[in-house]
């Protein structure tokens, strides 16, 4: 909680200054009003904490401009596009993942994805042959549209693990 | 504890009668005494005379600055806030209150630039005890700019009264000097804080973080208008501007002094390497003259030459001549690095003054945990060798062999037969120091960076 506004780190990155000192440099976003800055600190410097509420939720259907979201007592819970960052690049018609909604002051301010959720490629160009050892890496695309590198071995209609913290590949899956 | 309001002297500064004095050019008045007063340098004499906006080319207004300085273990930090404070106070008109935690310390460190008791006016900067009232806390809020300097942490009522004051000065918290690539990545990023005291909803204060630095991404280092030219005139004839020098320690050495002995000045932390370079100083064919600095450096010369050293005492092993010298005034100790051979020097302030001053040095960087000082020694030496540009095989070899005796040095090992490899190189060492000096000296001072940020947030 910074001067009214709860913000969050998204990204941190620690790095020792002179004599035993050490500073931190962050990437924070508002959580009331989504500006992100990226700042730095004293590794010693205090901030309050912020309690957040969370449920778990899954998607349920897009109602423009607002994507829908039920709890686990069929509550609904809208989001707008602007709150739902990179999440929106993994957003797709029948994606059974259990999310999180945080709240703020009764306000849904975030949705996080698992970790690891998995996705289906719906375009890749073919591979070449003998590119099995998984470190030669070409871009697929997936339904929502986001477009990623995957190993040179996947095809149209593969299943893949993705780190949602990262974006990052991870492996194949069989289905 | 009554303040004493008076402008005080500084050492080998210029003497001139009269009533009162102006020390800021731009008419900032500060408190006058009768009788002499005695200005700090001829170069800031001619710096303090012209106009402001010639001399700082950035300085609109009279700025009032107040710098936090917190006294840690040795005079590293108030060296660097001493001579910030006198430059923003002589080159650019600011009138700086420069705050020190621990006057007795500061004291200590001023009385060897020649001043005398604190709370005082030295050389027109207001040095002050830390802030402990209402009225020294509205002070600093009436600043333009806060400094607080490495990383110090102010005390928490100015911090409470800052919480609920209407308008905050510039604040910045002035950085440890490193050439790692990270720094230009840091430079001016702030933090957002919420202060105590602050109603809730109040935005966020923000502080910035200033990184000194040897890149124009960064604030760059502190450098006088004048020191390139005074260490031109001290070098014009380095074997008379030696006498000179030494005669003021020791007259018998002056006179005495070998034409082709080797100067170095010695002024470290302790370390297990010097027992094995100063045996190799004494076994070399050339003769050399050890200055070594009261201090740290002192007790591993005193093992070494197995009895107790006290100033001004010579003391000779075969090749080695050592003359223990006093702690100094810093226009005395830039005149010291620019004359010597061979500089060893520590930590941030002295390991700067030693590149203006265009000689080879050996850093003795301050140890920290887990090692990470010997990643700065390296992010140093990559960045003075790919800034110092293209060389011949014979110039690369003198710097590698440089930077191994750094490594050597800060890691305790065994210098000896690396000095014995590196001295006859340091004529070729010179050359590339005189290059990196140019090479810094074409960037920003510290000071006018700072005034320039300050400016920008202030508009």
């Amino acid at each position: 909680m910074i001067g009214g506004s709860p913000w969050k780190v998204q990204k941190s990155e620690f790095t020792k200054s002179g004599r035993n000192t050490a500073i931190c440099k962050m990437k924070l976003k508002n959580l009331l009003n989504g500006m992100q800055t990226e700042t730095v600190y004293k590794a010693d410097d205090k901030f309050e904490m912020v309690i957040l509420e969370q449920k778990e939720v899954t998607y349920s259907y897009f109602a423009d401009p607002m994507y829908v979201f039920v709890d686990t007592d069929y509550e609904q819970i809208e989001i707008e596009k602007e709150d739902l960052d990179n999440v929106i690049d993994y957003i797709e018609d029948g994606m059974e993942d259990v999310c999180n909604a945080v709240f703020y002051n009764d306000k849904v301010i975030s949705i996080d994805l698992p970790n690891t959720i998995v996705r289906e490629i719906i375009y890749t160009e073919p591979s070449a042959r003998g590119d099995t050892s998984g470190k030669v890496m070409k871009t697929a695309r997936l339904k929502s549209g986001k477009e990623m590198s995957v190993s040179a071995f996947c095809e149209i209609g593969d299943f893949v693990e993705i780190d949602t913290r990262t974006g990052e590949y991870k492996s194949r899956v069989k289905r | 504890m009554p303040r004493k309001s008076q402008p005080e002297g500084s050492a080998g500064g210029e003497k001139l009668p009269r009533k009162s004095h102006t020390w800021a050019s731009n008419g900032a008045q500060f408190p006058s005494t009768e009788g002499c007063v005695i200005l700090p340098a001829p170069g800031l004499c001619a710096a303090l005379r012209k106009p402001l906006a010639e001399t700082s080319g950035v300085s609109e207004q009279p700025l009032h600055c107040a710098l936090f300085c917190a006294i840690v273990d040795n005079f590293g930090d108030i060296g660097v806030c001493w001579r910030l404070a006198r430059q923003l106070t002589h080159e650019h008109g600011v009138r700086v209150t420069l705050w020190v935690d621990d006057i007795v310390a500061a004291e200590r460190f001023m009385a060897s630039q020649g001043h005398a008791k604190l709370p005082a006016f030295c050389e027109g900067v207001d040095v002050r005890h830390w802030p402990s009232h209402p009225g020294d806390f509205a002070e600093v809020l009436r600043s333009d700019l806060l400094i607080e300097a490495f990383a110090c942490h102010l005390p928490r009522p100015l911090l409470d009264a800052m919480g609920r004051a209407e308008r905050l000065p510039v604040w910045v918290n002035l950085e440890y000097l490193s050439a790692e690539p990270w720094v230009a990545e840091h430079h001016l990023l702030a933090s957002l804080l919420h202060l105590p005291g602050a109603a809730a909803a109040r935005p966020p204060a923000r502080k910035t973080f200033f990184f000194p630095g040897f890149t124009p991404a960064t604030g760059g280092l502190l450098r006088e208008s004048g020191l390139l030219q005074r260490h031109d005139h001290w070098q014009r004839n380095v074997p008379e501007s030696r006498r000179q020098l030494l005669r003021r320690w020791h007259p018998r050495v002056a006179e005495t002094l070998a034409p082709d002995a080797l100067l170095i000045s010695l002024f470290s932390y302790e370390t297990a390497a010097m027992a094995s370079w100063l045996q190799a100083l004494a076994d070399d064919s050339v003769p050399t003259l050890l200055l070594v600095s009261q201090g740290r450096s002192l007790a591993g010369v005193a093992a070494f030459l197995e009895q107790p050293l006290e100033v001004g005492e010579v003391v000779c092993r075969g090749a080695l001549q050592v003359l223990v010298i006093p702690f100094m005034a810093q226009d005395d100790y830039d005149e010291l690095l620019s004359l010597c051979d061979f500089n060893c020097v520590r930590g941030e302030d002295s390991f700067v003054r030693a590149q203006w001053a265009a000689r080879p040095l050996l850093w003795h960087i301050y140890p920290q945990q887990e090692q990470a000082h010997l990643q700065k020694l390296e992010a140093f030496l990559q960045l003075q060798q790919a800034q110092t540009g293209p060389c011949d095989a014979l110039q690369a070899a003198s710097a590698l062999a440089l930077g191994q005796f750094m490594r050597f040095w800060n890691q305790g090992e065994d210098c000896g037969e690396l000095w014995h490899h590196l001295r006859p190189q340091l004529s070729g060492l010179r050359e590339r120091a005189g290059k990196w000096q140019q090479h810094l000296a074409e960037m920003p001072d510290l000071a006018t960076s700072l005034l320039r940020f300050c400016r920008s947030q202030s508009r």
